[in-house]
């Protein structure tokens, strides 16, 4: 990819979908020149807009998740909200309560941000643990109802602003007490980090830092229609801005990502416990593989034939096991989307030789013939591709018994190099051919042997086949034999 | 002389099937249920490969090939990972192993993959 290419990709892929919002944005701070009212009302009005939209959300799905973090902020966003919303109502020059200035606002920010700043900082104490959503809910509607009554009624809060002067100290030292506990809550957010999804983490992070540069922003101004006054409330609308996009946008679009990370970490947790159970499964297997040829070997060698054949089932039928036990985790990783592949460029027609040789040497009733040679590489898993061969071949010893050959063609087809592997034994019908790669599909009709499967190897192999971005099909005639095969485009990409 | 075979593995039943086996087979075997002391066991019997598990308690057997690769009076001894988990084959190229066995196994590759490492 072009230099050109990659900057034009990251701009439709962060820029774009920020856009509109930066367009009001300017928009916004163009319109403070005409009215700083309207400038601070619509700012506000954002706020609140958010505050209830993070209620509302986590909210309505509190009984869905157990992780309490969520719904703990909704319910401090909606106290912080209704604050904020008298506060833009108080406004100077909202003319809504008669007979105030500058300071009762100002008083009722500050309540606010203590209140948005502390509850931050408890917030982690929430992660994981459901909480009483009603006692919870009871707690901050009393902390807000005692909030605006100290402002309105029982003026017990002390001067934020005086006309004339400005701030008091009061407000000063409060917005830096305020700004520090923002610190203190982004860095608890720092050591909580692997419990949020990335993204997430991220938006919350920024929009506590942008809190601080706003906050002490307000520390600064003289009059409440001023630069700073001005800076510090785009400072706040950018972190709710931020807010939103972590707990609204990321909750609805990916909400497994927000609300539902345990389930996610109870997939992994699945996992994991497959691939220890398949290991642990194999261990007693090995040992019981490693008798029986111990085994096998005396018998060859005291020519005790009876017993050999014995032997020999009890060995095919350990196989059968540990293949089993592979395939169930191919299809668990499948359907997890966790198949992964490890590329490398090889000549696939050495592989298919090498793939040949080996399943010769332990086959003897059929001749595995290879035809064809391709010198063009390809880019694939080799180990993944080779149990696609080798499943191909099996299926075609196992369901031509009658026949004494296999037919392997290795192919170049402009694009892409393929494989087709054909029997002579009994075909499949031709209503049965497209289902031959759906999952445990099994074909009645054709004579069952012992090493049956569980009719997962074609499906596995056609999930192989996809990922390479290839195709997989199958040709039968009834009677005649069938022919299966596979391409992987030269270039990776799909063909 | 019979080349000396030195095998880690916790699980018993394995051991015990891996000592018949290298003795049928010509070698001589040294069996460790764990990794502790491994660097001094392998001063004492001065094995000509290793045949390694990875899921063991204690250190496993990634740390022993990490140990053993990085000291010189052992790294020139072959190390072959012998293991059940999914991809013995990524695990033996990430940490530097020689060679790989995928359990379970079958007696001749094993043999070929003495044979190999010990010409």
């Amino acid at each position: 990819m072009s230099l050109n290419q990659t900057f034009r990709n990251s701009i439709t892929q962060y820029l774009v979908p920020v856009l509109p919002f930066l367009v009001l944005f300017a928009l916004l701070i163009i319109s403070q020149f005409h009215s700083y009212l309207f400038f601070h009302t619509t700012v506000e009005i954002f706020v609140v807009i958010v505050a209830v939209g993070i209620f509302m959300f986590s909210w309505n799905t509190r009984k869905l998740s157990r992780n309490g973090y969520f719904l703990f902020l909704g319910i401090v966003y909606l106290s912080v909200g209704t604050i904020d919303l008298m506060h833009a109502f108080s406004y100077k020059g909202m003319h809504i309560f008669p007979g105030i200035g500058a300071n009762l606002p100002t008083q009722l920010w500050l309540e606010e941000r203590y209140l948005l700043a502390f509850s931050l900082v408890l917030a982690p104490l929430f992660i994981g643990r459901k909480i009483n959503e009603s006692i919870v809910l009871g707690v901050y509607a009393a902390i807000t109802a005692f909030l605006l009554l100290a402002v309105f009624y029982l003026k017990i809060f002390p001067d934020s602003y005086k006309e004339g002067i400005g701030l008091t100290p009061f407000k000063i030292y409060s917005e830096y007490l305020i700004s520090a506990l923002f610190l203190i809550s982004a860095v608890i957010l720092g050591i909580f980090r692997e419990k949020f999804d990335g993204r997430v983490f991220v938006l919350l992070f920024l929009s506590f830092i942008i809190n601080i540069v706003s906050e002490l922003l307000f520390t600064l101004y003289i009059g409440v229609y001023d630069i700073f006054n001005m800076l510090g409330h785009l400072g706040e609308l950018l972190s709710y801005y931020l807010v939103y996009k972590a707990i609204i946008e990321v909750g609805l679009t990916k909400p497994y990502n927000l609300m539902f990370l345990e389930l996610k970490q109870a997939d992994k947790q699945k996992d994991e416990f497959l691939s220890i159970a398949s290991h642990e499964l194999k261990t007693p297997i090995t040992t019981i593989k490693g008798y029986a040829q111990i085994l096998n070997g005396y018998l060859s060698k005291n020519k005790d034939s009876k017993s050999l054949v014995y032997v020999s089932k009890l060995e095919l039928q350990i196989d059968r096991l540990g293949d089993l036990i592979k395939e169930l985790l191919d299809v668990s990783r499948i359907q997890s989307r966790k198949l992964e592949l490890n590329k490398e460029r090889f000549n696939l027609t050495d592989l298919v030789k090498d793939v040949v040789e080996d399943m010769q040497y332990a086959n003897k009733s059929h001749k595995i013939i290879v035809m064809g040679e391709v010198k063009k590489q390809i880019m694939a898993d080799k180990h993944r591709i080779s149990q696609v061969l080798i499943n191909f071949i099996s299926n075609a010893i196992i369901y031509s018994p009658k026949a004494d050959k296999v037919i392997v063609k290795v192919f170049f087809d402009h694009k892409s190099v393929g494989v087709s592997v054909s029997d002579f034994g009994i075909g499949i019908k031709g209503s049965h051919l497209n289902k031959v790669f759906e999952r445990f599909y099994q074909d009645k009709n054709r004579i069952r042997v012992s090493n049956g499967g569980l009719g997962l190897g074609l499906y596995i192999s056609k999930e192989i086949i996809k990922k390479h971005n290839g195709k997989i099909w199958a040709r039968s005639e009834k009677g005649k034999g069938s022919t299966f095969s596979f391409n992987i485009p030269l270039d990776g990409k799909t063909l | 002389m019979r080349k000396r075979i030195l095998v880690c593995d916790d699980d018993q039943g394995i051991s015990d099937v891996l000592t018949i086996i290298l003795d049928q087979e010509g070698y001589e075997a040294y069996i460790l249920n764990n990794g502790k002391g491994i660097q001094k066991k392998i001063e004492k019997f001065k094995p000509d490969l290793i045949l390694l598990d990875i899921m063991m308690p204690g250190i496993d057997g990634k740390e022993i090939t990490r140990i053993l690769k990085r000291d010189q009076k052992t790294s020139k001894i072959p190390i072959i990972i012998f293991s059940a988990l999914n991809n013995p084959d990524q695990i033996a190229k990430n940490i530097g192993a020689d060679d790989f066995l995928a359990k379970p196994f079958n007696i001749t590759d094993l043999v070929a993959k003495f044979k190999k490492h010990l010409s």
